[in-house]
Order: structure tokens, then C-alpha cells, then sequence
């Protein structure tokens, strides 16, 4: 019986040994090998960091953009991320996805599920100004983003018009690709032909009020110009990850043993302490004792106790994985470091190198 | 002797076709030198002669070797079998398989074990006397390399895990470590005296770690850069392949795929010597029982960029003084 770790060891040495013309074919056939192995994802399925390793790996090859695999890979990083939208406008930025309808449509759900269903609409309008194809996807989907939002501002005080999405109860797609279009979910596993998006589909009880209208009205910006929305603002450049929002990046340690920084709050010796703090009454002091007392100097200021904090500095996650490789300036790694750490496993230079016996001595086997 | 060699160390003959996986000296003698190499054979040479004495194969490229006594050898690699050699006999006798490549083979006298690491994330202990399995205890990772400590064994795995077992009562993992290196472990070897070790790193660099668990002796360990170059402003890093111990002055050797060998003073945090520059990367090392001679195995590993000719595969026999080995 072959293990889950042997199979995993298998798609490894595949990611390191591919030869052919398709290297993307190994990691999509790995990944969903994971997502029906590892169904609720985790930690052990590795998951996260390959994903991470495949969309870094091919990001810069212009073949991939329009393929449909990548794409689906892709979405499914921005799926683990904890900012998909800015995920989105890097591959906008990028032109990934940039002819294919399904890219416009995961990006349109993305916000709409957050509520921005004007920059929905924006994506669509985009999608079709692009030519992404097929288009009829697009318009249809657009449709159904224009119908979900009629019925919301109608405030469903009517029974909803029968849906467009009628064909689409959700039901399992058969056959189709694993994908999980939902931010925050790890579950891979799509069970529905298509997210219903909006309208929570309650069973309708005629006489019931609606109890879902709210009762004022949801501000919009009127005057913000949806066109602007959809440039390409060259602003990412470099992949956004889990990390890059993440407040508190230090490691959770011994409490007794964590140090404080101090900041820059300047530090009175006791023996100073009159200088600093002036009593508002006059305190006798002897003329001569004027002359020895230190200088009230500029450095002397608290106004920093009540300032703003600094925001963190932003540490770019794809920085990080550079350095990873190798491509820090000003050093070289005198080891292939992308075949030793490749997809989720590490292997020795002797494994790597063993492939490449046993390849040769089938080569010799053959001929 | 040939070209690049100096008076106190030579070349030896008939070296191995292939790489060179692991040199191994002989216990209490430094007269013989196992060689295991990556052209499937393994090879015992007597290092006074400079003569190769007997030559036997695997089906695959031979990943280790270790000596039990003068007279019996073992070997393992990627044929997943372990085999036991009579020199005086010229007779193998297969002992068993593992389930994937043998990385790591060791002989423990103290407990009259053989020792034997895998890809297939497990260490086994081997009977030479009954030549039988007496047990296979699974790791959480693939085994890439283990240093033993008297009766203790020190496994180093893939993901940087290391795990100390106690050879006479394997029923428990005695310690869980993670390797304070940041990258991928090398080689792992132990203080003769049985304190602690040495685990090296791909990324240049050498971290030497105290058995005893208490935070006094902890505070001691710590980890230092090495086998680095630096030339026009880059500098370059190099996987530390190797490392051996003097087993009198408690004193190591590493080597690195940067050609070089230092010797370094592990209580003192001095470097005591480095020789000079190998023709290639320096995939195994090892001291004789007496500490003077210091077997090097200089042989492409398929690491870096491939060249159109790679320097031969050699083992270099030096002499060491106690100058070069001992703490001042």
C-alpha cells in the first residue's frame, strides 16, 4: 500500500526533476492531490506554503497568465490569505487572470461578499472591457449582481422576482475543479456550481414582515469616481501574504524573559531630577549653585509619551522569500536551495542527486 | 606525489570512480580506511601501504560505512541494504533492508550495536553477533545524519529536527531538539567526551550544543558562520558537509563544499587551523583513533553549477601535529 508520504515524496521528486515544457502541470496535479488528501487543509498538508511557492515560483511567466490552472491556483491563494482583495489587484496589476472571466468573476465575489457591490460592478465592466472570455459568464454574472442589488435596494418588501440563478440550486459539481472561492474558508472542496451571492435565501413566508430591510439608509460615496478604482496602480509589485497584516509579528515566548524596547524617552538620573520637573512655586536656590546645575537642555521634551505610534514598518513577505533563494544582495548560496527547498518538503543533496542516478541508470537500462 | 600535495599528506591510490559519500577510520588502529563511494562499491585501503586491500559492491551507490573491529565492515545506501563484510574472509552477509535509502550507518561499541539511519524516517539497531534486526523505531522525519555519544545516538532529520535515543532503552525518545541552525542539518558529530555536539548546517554555519538539559549548561551552547567566501564584495555560502572529532584533545575538523578544512576548538571558540584549499568540496572527513592522521575526501558533490570537468574524486591522507589539533 502506498503511504500518504510516500505519494507525497513522489509529487516532491517530480517538482524537482520535471523535465518537460509544463512545470505548472506537476504543482497543479500536487495540489489537488492535497486538497483531496487533506480535505480540511492544515498545517501537515503543507498547503499554505505551496501555494505560496507556486505563485512565486511562475509569477513572472507571461504563458501562464491566461491559463486557466494558474488562475485556479491563484484564486485559491488568495482564498488563504487574510486580504484576498489585495491578492486581486496584485494579479490586476500583474495581468494575471487578465482574459479570463473567471479571474473578474472570484475578484467581483470577493467584494461584493464585502459589501462593495459598486466596485463589484467595476470589476465586470473591466472584465468585459478587457475582452475576458467568455463573456457571456461575464454579462451573466454581472446580471445577477445587478438583480441581487435591485432587490436589495427594493428592500425585498416584495416576494423576490424568481432568480436568475434558478439552473444554479447549489449542487455538486461533478467532475468539476476542487476550488474554494470563499475568503477565510481552508476547505477547498466546492460543493455548489456556484456561490449564491446576496439573497440568503431564506424559505419566504408571505405574511411575515421582512425583517431584513434596515431601516436608514446606507451611505455611498457618490462622488468617488468608480473609474479610479480600476487602474493599474503598479502599487504591487511584490505578493501580499497572511503576514503582511499581521499586528503582532513577534513570537509568543517566556514572559519573564521577553525584553521590552525601550523607546526614545530620555532617562532624568535622580540627581537631575530638579532640572526636569519645575515646581510651580520658586525653590530657594543659592546663587551659587546656579552656575554648577546642568543646563535645562532641548532634549528634556515628553511630548513623544502622547504621539501617534509609528506604524510598523511594512516587511514584504516576498522580500522574505528572495532572501530565501538566495537573492539577498551581497551574498551567494553555493547550493541549488530551489531543489532543496521546493514545494512543502526539504530534500538532502544526496537525495537529489540519487534521482539523478537512478535516472541515468534507466537511460543506461534502455539503450 | 602528484601535483598540489605538500610533505605531510598524499593522495591515496585507486581511488573511487564516483563520488566519495563517507571515509571512515578503523577503531584503535589507523592503519585502514573504508571508503564507500557513490559508484556502488566499497573500498578498504591500508593507509601505511597506500595500497587498496579489498573491494565490494552494492546494487546502488553506497550512502555510508563504519567498522565494528578491524575485520568487519558495514555498509549502506540507496539499495536500502545493509550488509556486513569479512575482510579476512572476503564473505558479505546481508543483515536486512529498509524501507528506503540507508543515509547513515554507525557502530556503537559500547553497546555492540550497529546503527543505521534512513530515508525511510527511521533508525534501526542491528545484532552483529546473531546479524539480526533487534528493532526499527520510526522518526518524525527522513534520517540525513546521527552522531554517536557512547550509548546514546543523536539523529538528525529532515526539518531540522534532532532527537537524542538512549541505545539501551529505546522504549522513548530521550530528547526532542529542534537544530538552533536555520537551515537544513549536514552532519552531526559528538564530543568524545561525551558532553554535547556539533551539528553543521547547508548554510555555512556550525552550532555546538550541550547534552545536559539544565539551563546552566544550555546558556553555554552557541553557533558560529564559517565556510564562507568572500570575493568582490559577494559573499559566498557554502553547505558544511563534514565534521570529525580528535578523540584525544576533544577538537573538530569540518569541511565544506568551499574546498576547505578548519580545525576548531569547540570549549575555547577558537579556530585552531584551516589547511589549504581542496580541488573540489570536502564530502566526508575523519581522524584516525590516535588523532594523527586526518582523513579528507575531496569530491564533487553535484552541489554547484556543473563544470565540463570536475576534479577527480580523492581521499588525502594527512598527518596532523598537536599543534594544529590541540587547545592552546
Amino acid at each position: 500500500m502506498i503511504t500518504i508520504r510516500q505519494q507525497r515524496q513522489e509529487f516532491e521528486t517530480e517538482l524537482r526533476t520535471y523535465k518537460g515544457d509544463d512545470p505548472l502541470d506537476v504543482w497543479t496535479r500536487y495540489i489537488s492531490w492535497i486538497e483531496q488528501t487533506f480535505p480540511k487543509g492544515g498545517k501537515e498538508s503543507h498547503i499554505d506554503e505551496i501555494l505560496h511557492k507556486c505563485v512565486t515560483a511562475f509569477r513572472g511567466d507571461e504563458r501562464y497568465n491566461s491559463d486557466t490552472r494558474f488562475l485556479d491556483i491563484w484564486i485559491k491563494f488568495a482564498s488563504i490569505c487574510t486580504e484576498p482583495l489585495e491578492i486581486y489587484k496584485y494579479m490586476f496589476d500583474n495581468k494575471i487572470g487578465h482574459k479570463l472571466a473567471s479571474f473578474y468573476e472570484a475578484w467581483a465575489s470577493e467584494l461584493e461578499s464585502l459589501g462593495n457591490t459598486k466596485k463589484a460592478d467595476t470589476v465586470y465592466i473591466q472584465g468585459l472591457e478587457n475582452g475576458a472570455e467568455p463573456q457571456d459568464l461575464l454579462r451573466r454574472r454581472q446580471g445577477e449582481l445587478h438583480a441581487r442589488v435591485a432587490r436589495r435596494v427594493a428592500g425585498e418588501l416584495v416576494a423576490p422576482p424568481e432568480p436568475v440563478t434558478v439552473f444554479e440550486e447549489p449542487c455538486r459539481h461533478a467532475l468539476g475543479a476542487l476550488r474554494g472561492r470563499q475568503s477565510g474558508k481552508k476547505v477547498p472542496v466546492e460543493r455548489a456550481s456556484t456561490t449564491v451571492q446576496g439573497s440568503t435565501r431564506m424559505p419566504q413566508n408571505s405574511d411575515a414582515p421582512n425583517t431584513n430591510r434596515p431601516g436608514f439608509q446606507i451611505l455611498s460615496d457618490e462622488n468617488a469616481d468608480p473609474a479610479n478604482l480600476m487602474q493599474s496602480t503598479g502599487e504591487w509589485l511584490n505578493i501580499p501574504t497572511k503576514g503582511t497584516h499581521k499586528e503582532n509579528t513577534q513570537k509568543a515566548g517566556v514572559w519573564t524573559k521577553g525584553k521590552m524596547k525601550q523607546r526614545n524617552t530620555p532617562v532624568v538620573k535622580l540627581s537631575e531630577i530638579s532640572s526636569v520637573s519645575k515646581p510651580e512655586f520658586s525653590v530657594y536656590t543659592d546663587v551659587d549653585d546656579l552656575i554648577t546645575a546642568t543646563p535645562q537642555g532641548k532634549h528634556f521634551h515628553y511630548s513623544s509619551i502622547l504621539s501617534a505610534k509609528k506604524p510598523e514598518k511594512y516587511q514584504d513577505p516576498f522580500d522574505r522569500f528572495q532572501q530565501d533563494v538566495g537573492s539577498e544582495p551581497g551574498v551567494r548560496l553555493m547550493y541549488p536551495k530551489e531543489k532543496v527547498y521546493c514545494g512543502g518538503l526539504e530534500f538532502q543533496l544526496e537525495e537529489i542527486r540519487a534521482f539523478k542516478w537512478i535516472e541515468n541508470q534507466r537511460q543506461v537500462e534502455k539503450s | 606525489m602528484g601535483e598540489g600535495t605538500q610533505p605531510n599528506e598524499y593522495k591515496l591510490a585507486t581511488p573511487p570512480d564516483d563520488g566519495i559519500s563517507s571515509v571512515k577510520f578503523a577503531p584503535q588502529s589507523s592503519q585502514f580506511l573504508l571508503v564507500s563511494s557513490w559508484d556502488c562499491g566499497v573500498r578498504l585501503y591500508d593507509v601505511t601501504a597506500n595500497h587498496m586491500r579489498i573491494k565490494y559492491q552494492h546494487s546502488r551507490p553506497v550512502l555510508d560505512c563504519c567498522f565494528q573491529d578491524p575485520v568487519h565492515g558495514f555498509s549502506g545506501g540507496l539499495d536500502a541494504v545493509l550488509k556486513m563484510y569479512d575482510f579476512n574472509t572476503n564473505t558479505e552477509v546481508v543483515l536486512g533492508k529498509h524501507d528506503g535509502a540507508i543515509r547513515t550507518v554507525e557502530f556503537s561499541s559500547d553497546v555492540n550495536v550497529v546503527v543505521t539511519g534512513s530515508w525511510d524516517s527511521t533508525v534501526k539497531l542491528w545484532d552483529p553477533r546473531s546479524r539480526c534486526l533487534a528493532g526499527s523505531f520510526s522518526q518524525p522525519d527522513k534520517v540525513y545524519t546521527m552522531g554517536l555519544c557512547g550509548d546514546k545516538v543523536v539523529v538528525g532529520t529532515a526539518g531540522r529536527r534532532v532527537l537524542v535515543w538512549d541505545l539501551r532503552n529505546m522504549g522513548y525518545v530521550q530528547q526532542r531538539r529542534e537544530s538552533s541552525l536555520k537551515y537544513q542539518t549536514r552532519c552531526i558529530r559528538c564530543f568524545p567526551n561525551k558532553q554535547g555536539y556539533v551539528l553543521s548546517s547547508i548554510e555555512g554555519r556550525v552550532a555546538v550544543e550541550y547534552l545536559d538539559p539544565s539551563p546552566e549548561i544550555q546558556k553555554k551552547k552557541y553557533a558560529f558562520k564559517c565556510h564562507r567566501i568572500k570575493e568582490d564584495g559577494v559573499e559566498k555560502i557554502y553547505p558544511v558537509n563534514a565534521i570529525s572529532f580528535h578523540s584525544q584533545h576533544n577538537t573538530f575538523a569540518t569541511g565544506g563544499s568551499d574546498g576547505f578544512v578548519n580545525i576548531w576548538d569547540g570549549f575555547n571558540k577558537k579556530r585552531l587551523c584551516q589547511f589549504h584549499r581542496y580541488p573540489t568540496s570536502i564530502s566526508s572527513l575523519c581522524f584516525s583513533a590516535d588523532g594523527s592522521l586526518l582523513a579528507i575526501a575531496s569530491s564533487y558533490m553535484e552541489d554547484k553549477e556543473e563544470l565540463p570537468e570536475q576534479p577527480d574524486d580523492t581521499v588525502y591522507i594527512r598527518r596532523v601535529s598537536d599543534q594544529e589539533t590541540k587547545p592552546k
